[in-house]
């Protein structure tokens, strides 16, 4: 019996104990999952901070090359040979041969267009060949078989003195840019037959690049850059669309995917950017868009066939550069002195080069996410057709050359323009209202406020944002003086106040408490009447039956239904609970004895609010806007149904916004995982995290001030 | 120094404030009063206007808004909702005012809510059914009409049990074809096929009797058709099947019109949303709402109580303890947006990303919980609930007097006991209430939803009865993104209005009756704590 008892205690103990540890695991467990939630965003940021990498893969030997290319899957780099050869160079060294054809050795030069699916060749005996390079797909069971299909599309004679400059191709015909020592021409050849389009370029072409269309180009020669447009089939002459002169000598060009930026390289290691933009007087002009670090003398310039980075290769070096970010990626390592070519692999995981002899060097590559740096995404940056250097959110476009944008400079000024206007209104409306019920209201009425206000609080934001968007706009913008007329309340209450003043003090006694309430609720009812009768005379009289017109015409103000006066008004909606909660709290924790010494000193209510109690909760009355303003900040749903989403800098309070947590909202589930945008995004959530992580540790320590300061007294 | 009155008693200010607080308080009437007004009458039926314009025209509609003409100042312009989309190829017309000749409420003009193309409104000429023809002036056309539309909806509702029925029998096939291609191993592969011939084989045997009575289904369907004419003279023929409900609207008395209206909301609650959501009903929203807190509460409640528990309880005041209140404080007042970012990087893409290789390995790449669902999204709000939980079960926790505890003790209870035995049934209320708000918080919330799985239509529910019943990974409908995308990203906004209004108005009653509901029982929970005080 007495062995049960122990045995039963035992057991007991043990339970006790075990509940005891899982208890505290619990305890633990929202610790860890706070951390975690840092530790994942951080986790999914880091990325963007990591350095590109490249690593020598390996060295092939092989014949004299001329041209070369390679495959999408990086499996077998295409040489072309002087003696008319095709080489598919593989990595393991192995060579498969395929004869170009028609091609008579010994082969003067040849070229490879970007994409590397077009050939051009110029043969021994003087004759321009344009080929098609496949490289088609398929599968033996799970491995890749690549198979090679080489076509002739057509040839012609050019003559001597003759050097290719670039090649694109679209189907079942190329164009090849030519240059000689008198200018240069554009070839347009096709099963139907071969034209010419001799462009109008003033001294030898040195280097030259094609769009990739073929309907542009751009020609350097030893002292200027000109552009060309419209270069179909038909035209036998070409005037440059805009030319300038040049502060170096080029010695290779390439136009960067998009065929915006044209990038130049000089004999003395210069590496420039230009673009074409609109001319002020009509036309066209070209525009110097970026400078990068020089070295030696350029030798060839490979673009990227992803994105907007490019490959510079010198006589003894090679670095992977990008444009937006301006900056230098990545110099290959133990690049081969004297290399011949050197390309970018297609999709940029990727380069090789070739030596005279023929060896085949590779190179993996790890660029990470090249076009986020600090510099892209705090500071203006220099975009392709932009002007100036501007700060740009502009995530995704319709073609694959499009440049992303991805400045968070306007979200951050739009988060906080939002919450700006969101606290402008609400701070003052929640702080004043828990004054109030803290101090002045009967208490029955306290009973019925906190409720409702609870219940504000609990309204879903997609309702609050939904009621801005289609039912407070439009009313907004057809009631634009009503709106404004709201202003005047303030001080219309508070003129009405200072005449009652006067008012014998046997009437104020009897002013007081619900009584007080009714009187002020009234004159908002007719305050407000008053200006809903009195504004389609106001608008007729003063402002010619249109204030959203005459704002623009007069003013010069643009007008979006949709504006940061309506996102004010709705995130107040949203804010309002919480600032108007813990100032609340804040006041009723201002120990009653205080209020009681300083009325039995002679002060009336309102002194002994305005210098006792309102002092003594300073610091709480600040924490509960610092709450509030970490609400509107993250506030998600309410801003993107109401703010237009338009991605501004304006501050005007007619203007919309973009908010970084709306932005995440829209743009996460589309971005592809583990890329730039994702990142970005969850760098945009980590910021957001770490605002709010500050004010909160702000509210926290000052909550704990107020409970020092004030522990002893209530006690 | 005698100040001035007025500032001494602050007359002013007490005024001011008074008016802040008036303020505030009239914007929480003024949005539950807007919502209420607008979305109570939207189902309300509107009477048929007949306009003839002076171009000729005759328009059939009901009246949607008036408002000042902004091409013509000083004029009024009315926004006709004149349906007929599969004629007009648009559902509203504007009318100015000044060109309406004559103005009339037919009482012979229908309304005709479809199930496609929206409502058409005209008038009625025949009934053909394959017992003959019932002209309109007929007396029997009402119950003939009546009857007609039954078996309009009964054929409608067979046809979908017996697409039902063939999908059953066709899923396993594209499953275990699936499975057959993706194999790992060859035995794996075998044993796919022989699987998938097995579900071939009993499609085969089973499929063609439902193939038969599924045309001759249609075939009845097409044979009951409603005739009707559309103002402009042009006869548009209705099959019965495609015909929601067919109303008279403007020859209804009272009581028709408050069944209709009933009617109307009951559609609403408790049928499928039709015409890319703009109309029919918001079950799936509702119930994918209801059954995502409802999993959630199974985490966030198990979390929120012990961690409270631990803190009012076992906690020692340490470092420890601090951290854990500094976490709990900061995951109170993170975004909500940020949790759902958390939710996608880790739920969807770590923690499903993982269990796709390890066990869905065979149907990759096409994700199965790798992809937001509605376990995910649970999971993200419960982690965004917790400090609501963890705030009102201290609460609850707090009212337990320590007397009552110290006597447990003395019994010789252990920890454990007291709290298993005493403290946690005195606490339930605040455990309950905790509950309650985290429900009601988690059901308004729509951003982080957004990141972890939900979409404008899913095409099955999670829960149904194709086993395991119970599709944790599924993507699922909710109230508050219905109104996001209803209301902003569908094709149709002005058409979707009333709808958009409605499911605020359920959403706000929702999340309204769920807080008076933890007012109270908190109200409750506070007397006692005074009493238990003194």
């Amino acid at each position: 019996m007495k062995g049960d008892t122990a045995r039963f205690r035992a057991r007991a103990r043990a339970i006790d104990r075990w509940m005891a540890g899982l208890i505290t695991g619990g305890g633990a467990a929202v610790l860890v999952a706070t951390l975690l939630l840092v530790l994942f965003l951080v986790i999914e940021t880091v990325p963007l901070l990591r350095s590109p990498r490249a690593s020598a893969e390996g060295v092939v030997p092989q014949g004299v090359p001329l041209a070369a290319s390679e495959d999408e899957y990086r499996e077998r780099v295409t040489v072309v040979g002087a003696e008319g050869d095709l080489h598919l160079v593989g990595r393991d060294g192995e060579v498969e041969v395929i004869p170009l054809g028609e091609v008579k050795p010994a082969l003067e030069q040849a070229l490879f267009s970007a994409d590397g699916r077009f050939l051009a060749v110029i043969d021994g005996v003087g004759r321009l060949h344009a080929l098609s390079w496949r490289q088609r797909v398929t599968w033996e069971g799970e491995k890749r078989v690549l198979q090679p299909r080489l076509r002739a599309i057509a040839a012609t004679a050019v003559g001597d003195g003759k050097h290719l400059l670039a090649v694109v191709g679209e189907g079942n015909t190329a164009k090849v840019l030519v240059g000689s020592e008198d200018g240069a021409s554009l070839v347009h050849l096709s099963e139907d037959g071969v034209s010419t389009t001799n462009l109008a370029v003033a001294g030898a072409a040195v280097a030259g690049a094609l769009a990739a269309s073929g309907a542009q180009a751009w020609i350097a020669t030893a002292t200027g850059l000109q552009w060309f447009q419209r270069l179909d089939p038909g035209v036998s002459l070409s005037e440059p669309t805009a030319s300038v002169p040049l502060g170096f000598r080029p010695s290779a060009a390439a136009v960067l995917l998009g065929d915006v930026t044209v990038v130049l390289g000089g004999e003395s290691g210069e590496v420039e950017a230009w673009q074409a933009l609109p001319a002020a007087g009509g036309g066209w002009r070209l525009d110097h868009a970026a400078r990068f670090q020089g070295g030696e003398r350029v030798v060839a310039v490979a673009p990227s066939q992803r994105e907007k980075s490019f490959l510079v290769q010198r006589v003894t070096t090679a670095e992977i550069l990008h444009l937006t970010s301006r900056r230098t990626l990545v110099a290959l390592p133990e690049f081969p002195p004297g290399a011949v070519l050197a390309r970018l692999s297609q999709r940029l995981d990727g380069a090789f080069a070739v030596t005279a002899e023929g060896a085949v060097h590779r190179w993996g590559l790890q660029l990470h996410h090249p076009e986020a740096s600090f510099a892209t995404l705090f500071l203006p940056v220099r975009y392709e057709g932009y002007e100036r250097a501007d700060v740009v959110w502009q995530s995704s476009g319709g073609s694959a050359g499009f440049e992303p944008k991805l400045s968070l400079l306007p979200l951050i000024v739009g988060t906080l323009k939002g919450a700006l206007y969101a606290l402008l209104f609400s701070a003052p409306l929640a702080l004043a209202g828990a004054l109030y019920v803290n101090q002045f209201a009967p208490r029955r009425l306290r009973e019925v406020v906190k409720p409702v206000i609870e219940l504000m609080a609990a309204v879903p934001s997609v309702v609050v944002g939904f009621l801005a968007a289609l039912f407070l706009a439009p009313l907004v913008r057809e009631h634009l003086l009503i709106s404004a007329g709201v202003l005047l309340a303030a001080p219309s209450v508070a003129a009405v106040a200072v005449v009652w003043s006067v008012a014998p003090a046997r009437w104020q006694r009897r002013l007081s408490g619900t009584r007080e309430l009714l009187v002020v609720l009234g004159m908002l009812v007719v305050a407000g009447t008053s200006l809903i009768l009195l504004e389609p005379h106001l608008h007729q009289a003063w402002f010619g039956g249109d204030v959203v017109h005459w704002l623009y015409d007069r003013l010069g103000v643009s007008y979006d239904q949709r504006n940061a006066v309506v996102v004010g008004f709705a995130l107040g909606f949203a804010v309002i609970p919480i600032i108007f909660t813990i100032a609340e709290d804040a006041l009723s924790n201002v120990p009653p004895s205080l209020v009681a010494a300083s009325m039995a000193l002679g002060a009336t209510p309102w002194e002994a609010a305005r210098t006792v109690v309102i002092p003594a909760a300073s610091p709480g009355l600040f924490a509960a806007v610092m709450l509030g303003l970490g609400r509107a900040v993250g506030e998600t749903m309410i801003v993107l149904m109401a703010t237009g989403n338009t991605p501004l800098m304006s501050m005007s309070p007619f203007n919309g916004m973009r908010t970084m947590a709306a932005t995440i909202a829209v743009e996460l589930p589309e971005a592809p995982y583990g890329g730039t945008l994702y990142r970005v995004l969850i760098l945009t959530a980590l910021l957001l995290f770490c605002f709010t992580f500050a004010i909160n540790m702000v509210a926290a320590a000052v909550a704990e001030r107020l409970r020092k300061r004030f522990g002893r007294l209530a006690a | 120094m005698m100040r001035a009155p007025w500032l001494k008693e602050g007359i002013a200010a007490r005024w001011l404030a008074a008016a802040a607080l008036l303020i505030s308080l009239a914007m929480v009437v003024g949005l539950l009063a807007v919502v209420s007004a607008v979305a109570g009458k939207a189902f309300w039926p509107r009477p048929l206007v007949l306009l003839r314009l002076a171009d000729g025209r005759v328009l059939l509609g009901e009246v949607w808004t008036r408002e000042a003409d902004p091409n013509h100042p000083g004029h009024e312009r009315w926004r006709l909702k004149t349906g007929n989309r599969d004629l007009e190829g648009q559902d509203f017309v504007w009318v100015p005012k000044a060109a309406v000749v004559a103005r009339e409420v037919p009482a012979g003009a229908w309304l005709v809510e479809r199930r496609e193309y929206g409502n058409f409104y005209g008038f009625a000429s025949e009934l053909h059914t394959p017992e003959g023809i019932v002209s309109a002036t007929d007396e029997r056309f009402g119950d003939a009409l009546a009857k007609a539309l039954q078996r309009g909806r009964e054929l409608v509702e067979e046809e979908r049990h017996l697409l039902d029925r063939l999908a059953a029998l066709h899923a396993p096939v594209v499953k275990y074809g699936a499975r057959a291609e993706g194999a790992k191993s060859e035995r794996r592969r075998q044993r796919a096929l022989a699987a998938l011939e097995r579900a071939r084989g009993h499609e085969e045997e089973n499929a063609p009797p439902l193939l038969a009575r599924l045309a001759e289904v249609r075939h009845q369907a097409e044979e009951v058709t409603l005739v009707m004419t559309a103002a402009g003279g042009q006869e548009m023929t209705v099959p019965a099947a495609g015909v929601v409900r067919a109303v008279p609207v403007n020859a209804l008395g009272l009581g028709a019109r408050v069944g209709l209206y009933l009617s109307r909301w009951w559609e609403f609650l408790f049928a499928e949303p039709r015409e890319a959501n703009t109309e029919g009903g918001i079950f799936p929203a509702l119930f994918g709402t209801a059954l995502m807190v409802f999993l959630m509460t199974f985490a966030v409640v198990p979390l929120g109580v012990i961690t409270a528990v631990y803190l009012n309880e076992y906690a020692s005041g340490g470092m420890f303890t601090r951290a854990v209140r500094l976490a709990l404080a900061n995951l109170a007042g993170v975004p909500s947006i940020v949790f759902g970012v958390f939710g996608l990087a880790f739920f969807v893409y770590g923690v499903g990303g993982t269990i796709d290789r390890l066990l869905f390995a065979d149907s990759l790449p096409t994700p199965t919980f790798g992809t937001g669902g509605i376990l995910w999204a649970s999971l993200t709000l419960a982690l965004l609930t917790v400090p609501v939980v963890v705030v009102a079960t201290e609460e609850g926790l707090q009212s337990v007097p320590d007397a009552t505890r110290d006597g447990a003790r003395a019994l010789g209870a252990t920890r454990w006991q007291t709290l298993r035995h005493v403290v946690l049934p005195y606490a339930a209320p605040g455990v309950l209430t905790g509950t309650i708000l985290a429900v009601a918080r988690a059901a308004g919330e729509v951003a982080p939803l957004m990141l972890t799985g939900v979409v404008k239509l899913a095409p099955a529910l999670p829960l149904d009865g194709v086993p395991p019943y119970l599709h944790l990974e599924r993507k699922f409908m909710h109230l508050g993104f219905h109104i996001y995308d209803v209301g902003f990203q569908s094709p149709n906004v002005e058409a979707a209005k009333p709808m958009v209004y409605a499911t605020t108005l359920v959403l706000l009653a929702l999340v309204v009756v769920l807080n008076l509901l933890a007012i109270a029982l908190r109200a409750r929970l506070r007397r006692r704590l005074s009493r238990s005080a003194v």
